[in-house]
């Protein structure tokens, strides 16, 4: 318990007589609490009462100071009618501010008039209302000194006056210490409350949405402060509609913010502050948050195809929208374990000419692989912000065997004609054989050597790769099924084909 | 014969009379921005950064001027000081303000003022006290926006007292910035 918790405890007790009531109980621990956030020093070693202190010092009339605005504006901690801020003074290590500067703004009277002299009444702040005809002169030039009033009140707050009014007032400090423990009932107002629901990217602009409202005046719009990795970029209004907020808290009034920032590349963190209106004791961070500005890289992964000697050739391209004539890297996964990062680099005028960008982003990568199937992504690696780094593309893959096509299986005469394609990547321009049988029986092995420039070009080889084979047969329907022959390292003769054919009598 | 001393600093000087005493000063420069960092460390009860204000702040030159002993704990308008005056003394204070002032409608008036009799009021003061009286100029003098603030220790002598200010004020001389 700390010695504010003991003390409030302490009084609260003394006060729990039979005939106490529990309005009365709640309100003396209130103005104790008041009391020692007012002037907590002063509370605990004067023998003053927790009313007088939780004015603070020099509160009465003749005392000489200016009354506190929300004494006398219906608790609004601003300036009333007829009146202008005239300008500000600051008490350095506020415990009103956390121990930051406590500023002070004051509202004068125009010389119209409309205010006179008086001593405020009905709380413990019974200071001076249009009595003394002084201006600290920072705020509010354009207005001369011929026409200015006695002062009528004074604002307080924990943010600086050429913020918190900006365009009105100026930075030109000045400084008063002794006004550091005055204060009003009225002063000790809460902060403000709010969130940052949504902070999410489009393009190069991030977009902040919440709420945020005062408790002193929940129905005004306040503004919120954001900060953009630890700098302040700017002041905004809240003013969109929260109907759910208005409903959870009961208030009025359009609480919501939406606000769009343009922010270069690059992850930043965002913070938004609630800017107090009334009391309280600042302006607390109400939501924050990280994103990563910028465009993702684009690419495509054009091929996966089995290459000599037991590789895998990936082709495609890869560029960043961010840096769009860098090369970049492109990773490439096998079997879902990541092998290396690839540098871009190859020409693709293709691409160039469809985006309308410069540099070399084709890739054109073999990875020596064991023999079997694989599954191979291939990732682009962002340069410059950015959601991550994309999935390019995902493809199947088998190395080390041959590969092949039995396209067409037909009866004419006593015999089948067997049509198709088959080569081992292992020696990709090199005629393999391919193995027959009919009906579960070897017929025989044949070579392939017949041109099939379509094939060359799919997988990128050279040689003759065709096969056209007629086997004698008798009438009847037989089954044909097609091997292509290994000739590399890795064992197996795949099946490129099965047919059915029927054989008419001759 | 006795010297009289003169007072120099921040682009003011003035030949002191006797029996007058003076300040020239510029308070320090906040060196902390209003930042995360600082209300982080604000709201976990740590020593504020920020504890005489925050970056932004444009501090500029005061000159007080006295002729009683001025106390070392003093506001820039003279709280602190002018509750020890007495019914004798009086108290001048020149606060500078940013260039931002310059051609402004409050400080459109050129040239460091000399005070009248009739332009003190005992409601004139920053907080009245009993028996003074006071009166404020905005100014430029020098290309430098100011004000000019005095308090007379008491309004009964305000011819007495004001000639004194004015001899005092004849005697200060403003660098341009």
């Amino acid at each position: 318990m700390t010695l504010s918790e003991r003390l409030v405890s302490r009084i609260s007790t003394r006060s729990k007589s039979p005939t106490s009531s529990r309005r009365g109980f709640l309100g003396g621990a209130a103005l104790v609490g008041a009391a020692l956030a007012a002037d907590p020093w002063g509370f605990l070693v004067r023998p003053a009462s927790a009313y007088a202190s939780v004015c603070g010092t020099d509160s009465a009339c003749g005392d000489g100071y200016s009354v506190f605005c929300c004494t006398i504006n219906g608790g609004k901690n601003s300036c009333p009618p007829n009146s202008f801020i005239g300008g500000w003074w600051k008490a350095d290590n506020s415990s009103f501010c956390g121990g930051a500067a406590r500023y002070y703004i004051d509202c004068n009277a125009y010389r119209d008039g409309a205010w006179h002299c008086h001593c405020a009444e009905g709380t413990c702040d019974q200071r001076r209302v249009a009595c003394n005809q002084f201006r600290y002169g920072q705020c509010s030039l354009q207005i001369p000194a011929s026409q200015t009033g006695p002062v009528v009140c004074r604002m307080v707050s924990c943010t600086p006056p050429w913020q918190q009014f900006g365009g009105t007032c100026t930075s030109s400090s000045a400084t008063d210490n002794r006004t550091a423990t005055h204060s009003a009932p009225c002063v000790g107002g809460r902060n403000p409350v709010g969130s940052l629901d949504v902070l999410s990217v489009s393009g190069d602009t991030v977009h902040l949405r919440g709420w945020a409202f005062d408790p002193d005046r929940p129905g005004s719009g306040i503004t919120v402060s954001v900060h953009r990795d630890g700098v302040g970029v700017g002041r905004f209004g809240t003013g969109v509609r929260r109907s759910d907020i208005n409903r959870v808290y009961g208030i009025t009034g359009d609480h919501g913010y939406s606000i769009a920032l343009k922010t270069g590349p690059g992850k930043h963190t965002f913070g938004v502050y609630g800017i107090n209106l009334g009391g309280g004791s600042g302006n607390p961070l109400i939501g924050s948050g990280s994103v990563t500005v910028g465009s993702a890289p684009r690419g495509s992964l054009d091929s996966v195809v089995t290459g000599p000697n037991s590789t895998i050739r990936v082709r495609g391209w890869a560029y960043d929208p961010d840096q769009p004539a860098a090369e970049i890297k492109v990773a490439v996964y096998r079997d879902d374990v990541g092998l290396a990062w690839f540098p871009t680099g190859r020409r693709r005028s293709d691409v160039n000419s469809t985006f309308g960008i410069t540099g070399h982003h084709g890739f054109d990568i073999s990875i020596p692989s064991p023999p079997g199937n694989h599954s191979v992504r291939v990732y682009a690696i962002n340069v410059a912000g950015g959601a991550g780094n994309p999935l390019l593309g995902k493809r199947q893959v088998r190395v080390g065997v041959p590969m092949g096509h039995l396209d067409s299986a037909l009866a004419r005469g006593g015999s089948v004609r067997l049509r198709g394609w088959a080569f081992d990547p292992d020696q990709p321009a090199t005629a393999i054989n391919v193995a027959v049988y009919r009906d579960g029986n070897g017929v025989s092995r044949f070579p392939t050597g017949r041109r099939r420039p379509d094939v060359n070009s799919v997988f990128g080889v050279t040689g003759n790769h065709g096969f056209d084979i007629s086997i004698p047969s008798p009438s009847g329907r037989h089954t044909f099924e097609v091997f292509a022959i290994n000739v590399g390292p890795a064992s197996g003769n795949p099946l490129v084909g099965t047919r059915a054919v029927q054989v008419a009598p001759s | 014969m006795t010297t009289e001393p003169t007072l120099t600093g921040h682009g003011f000087s003035v030949q002191l009379p006797a029996a007058w005493e003076g300040r020239v000063y510029r308070r320090s420069t906040p060196v902390a921005a209003f930042s995360p960092q600082n209300r982080a460390s604000i709201a976990a009860g740590e020593p504020s950064p920020a504890g005489r204000g925050w970056l932004g702040e444009h501090i500029n030159a005061v000159l007080h001027l006295a002729n009683f002993p001025l106390p070392a704990d003093r506001g820039d308008y003279g709280s602190g000081a002018v509750e020890a005056m007495t019914a004798r003394n009086t108290f001048v204070a020149l606060v500078e303000f940013g260039q931002e002032c310059l051609g402004t409608a409050l400080y459109s008036s050129i040239g460091l003022p000399r005070v009248e009799p009739r332009r003190f009021d005992p409601n004139g003061l920053q907080r009245r006290i009993p028996g003074q009286s006071g009166c404020q100029f905005f100014f430029t003098e020098a290309s430098r926006p100011m004000c000019l603030y005095v308090v007379l220790g008491s309004h009964r002598d305000v011819d007495l007292l004001s000639a004194q200010v004015n001899r005092v004020l004849d005697r200060i001389k403003v660098d341009a910035p």
